[in-house]
């Protein structure tokens, strides 16, 4: 498994339980997930070995982990390569949607849900102050240890 | 199977001029709509989605609509009913007059909005939208039916009220709802009300998912309204003679479409101006990767982008889902007028006589 996708993933990981535990807003959010029910199983695909983490959602709380989650309503699958491309801002989601570089089965809904989780990475990385500092700086560390180079140096890997 | 056109009011790199252009072709291309035999005009509502979508009265978009066409209808897809956005009554008196000055024509869909940027400009409560939402979908259809008008509720405590004008459409106009989550479709049949699907899977799983609709709405019993079983989707769509050039427009339209669509509902900023998001062409080897993919097993049932051979392959994947109605959205941010109007014509004269 590429080495910069994991470590975006266990910071993913990471994140759902910040964001349960301090984020502000986390009423509005949860109520906005409210009546979202399921997993959504992500499979990191390719040469340089596989990888499996899950999210699942319970009527407004996420929880992300490593390895497989049972009984998914959907899932996504991917290059690592793909990934770091587009938390890079190299590779729009849609496009890989688009052109089978992502594999959905299941639930097209939880297909979005994945594209979120990307975006919201990148959201952060594009943040002002010490949360967007932190951010750019973990995501340019995890595409260095992927050994990804972004052409269109959005974020300095 | 009905063919309608979606309508965002999507403007990439957004001027004055720009933007008034943008309003005046989608008036002539519902208008061109209406000649060919379309079925629907829907429109949606935002606040302050720039570039996504300019369209924030949609009342006033399809009055014109209504009196600059013969037989299409006009549909809200969908109006924004928790109260900061719109009050229950204001949506009953708009969506009746329409009904009347169109002669019947009106399609009602309702809904919550999902953005951070229309939510936070309404200082909405965020925690109460989706109650707020089902407690004016009660309240809305008793207005076009009763004399007097009473209600006390969770939000609204109103006095005995006439709320005039009455829709001319009996009971009142057919009700729809927007469905942003996995199992939104099934809660929106359960409420005996048609479905709006803006997001969609593999064949399989849209089939079950038109299925589970279906069932929920067969029990429902619904004591306000009148029940609707009627399941939309809303597939981006460029359909040209020419299969390359038809995907080198639908595609980029299709790439500016769900990526102004991702900034604004799954960050969790509120973005403001110019939207970071490509906008060219996708490149020849992008461009064949996702030609090729459309008859992928694994693809799925997301687009009407080609020929019309093409678009009658990916168009009969709906139909064997049990899909009732295709909202095509043509009006894509990146798509010029011109192409918009030739997808509108050769959809119509070389798709659609196929499937009705």
């Amino acid at each position: 498994m590429n080495a910069g996708a994991a470590m975006l993933m266990n910071l993913s990981v990471q994140a759902t339980r910040w964001a349960a535990r301090w984020t502000a807003g986390g009423e509005a959010r949860r109520a906005e997930m409210k009546g979202l029910a399921g997993v959504l199983n992500i499979e990191f695909t390719g040469d340089d070995g596989g990888g499996v983490w899950h999210v699942s959602f319970d009527d407004g709380r996420v929880v992300m982990r490593k390895g497989a989650g049972e009984n998914p309503r959907a899932t996504v699958r991917l290059q690592p390569r793909d990934y770091l491309a587009m938390v890079a801002g190299d590779l729009a989601y849609s496009t890989a949607r688009m052109t089978g570089r992502i594999r959905l089965s299941g639930d097209g809904h939880f297909g979005i849900v994945f594209g979120a989780s990307v975006e919201n990475l990148r959201t952060a990385a594009r943040g002002p102050g010490p949360v967007g500092w932190i951010a750019r700086r973990l995501t340019g560390r995890a595409l260095r240890k992927g050994g990804y180079t972004s052409p269109g140096e959005r974020i300095p890997a | 199977m009905k063919f309608s056109l979606f309508f965002e009011m999507q403007i990439s790199r957004p001027t004055r001029d720009k933007e008034a252009e943008c309003f005046r072709n989608c008036l002539e291309q519902a208008e061109l709509a209406d000649r060919l035999g379309y079925d629907c005009i829907w429109e949606v509502e935002h606040h302050g989605l720039y570039e996504y979508s300019h369209s924030s009265s949609p009342e006033i978009f399809l009055s014109f609509v209504a009196a600059r066409t013969q037989r299409i209808r006009v549909g809200h897809g969908i109006t924004l009913t928790p109260h900061r956005y719109n009050h229950p009554i204001r949506v009953a008196e708009r969506i009746a007059t329409l009904d009347i000055l169109s002669g019947g024509r009106v399609n009602w869909g309702s809904g919550k909005s999902s953005s951070l940027v229309e939510k936070v400009a309404f200082q909405n409560d965020l925690t109460t939208l989706h109650e707020q939402w089902r407690e004016a979908l009660e309240m809305i259809p008793r207005m076009w039916q009763q004399d007097v008008f009473t209600w006390k509720g969770r939000f609204y405590d109103i006095a005995p009220t006439q709320v005039i004008p009455k829709p001319v459409q009996r009971p009142h106009p057919p009700i729809f709802a927007a469905c942003s989550k996995p199992d939104s479709a099934a809660a929106v049949g359960g409420l005996g009300i048609g479905a709006l699907n803006f997001a969609v899977g593999t064949d399989k799983d849209l089939a079950e998912k038109v299925q589970a609709y279906r069932k929920a709405v067969e029990r429902a019993r619904p004591e306000a309204y009148q029940r609707n079983m009627h399941f939309a989707c809303t597939p981006p769509a460029c359909i040209l003679p020419d299969d390359r050039r038809a995907c080198e427009f639908g595609f980029r339209g299709a790439r500016f479409f769900a990526e102004s669509l991702a900034r604004y509902y799954f960050g969790e900023d509120r973005p403001i101006g110019p939207l970071d998001v490509p906008r060219d062409f996708l490149p020849a080897d992008e461009l064949e990767a996702a030609m090729a993919f459309r008859t992928d097993p694994d693809a799925e049932s997301s687009i009407v982008i080609g020929d019309p051979v093409r678009a009658r392959e990916q168009v009969q994947r709906f139909v064997e889902a049990g899909v009732d109605e295709l909202i095509l959205v043509m009006q894509m941010g990146t798509v010029p007028h011109e192409i918009i109007l030739e997808s509108i014509r050769t959809f119509a004269e070389r798709v659609m006589p196929h499937f009705r």
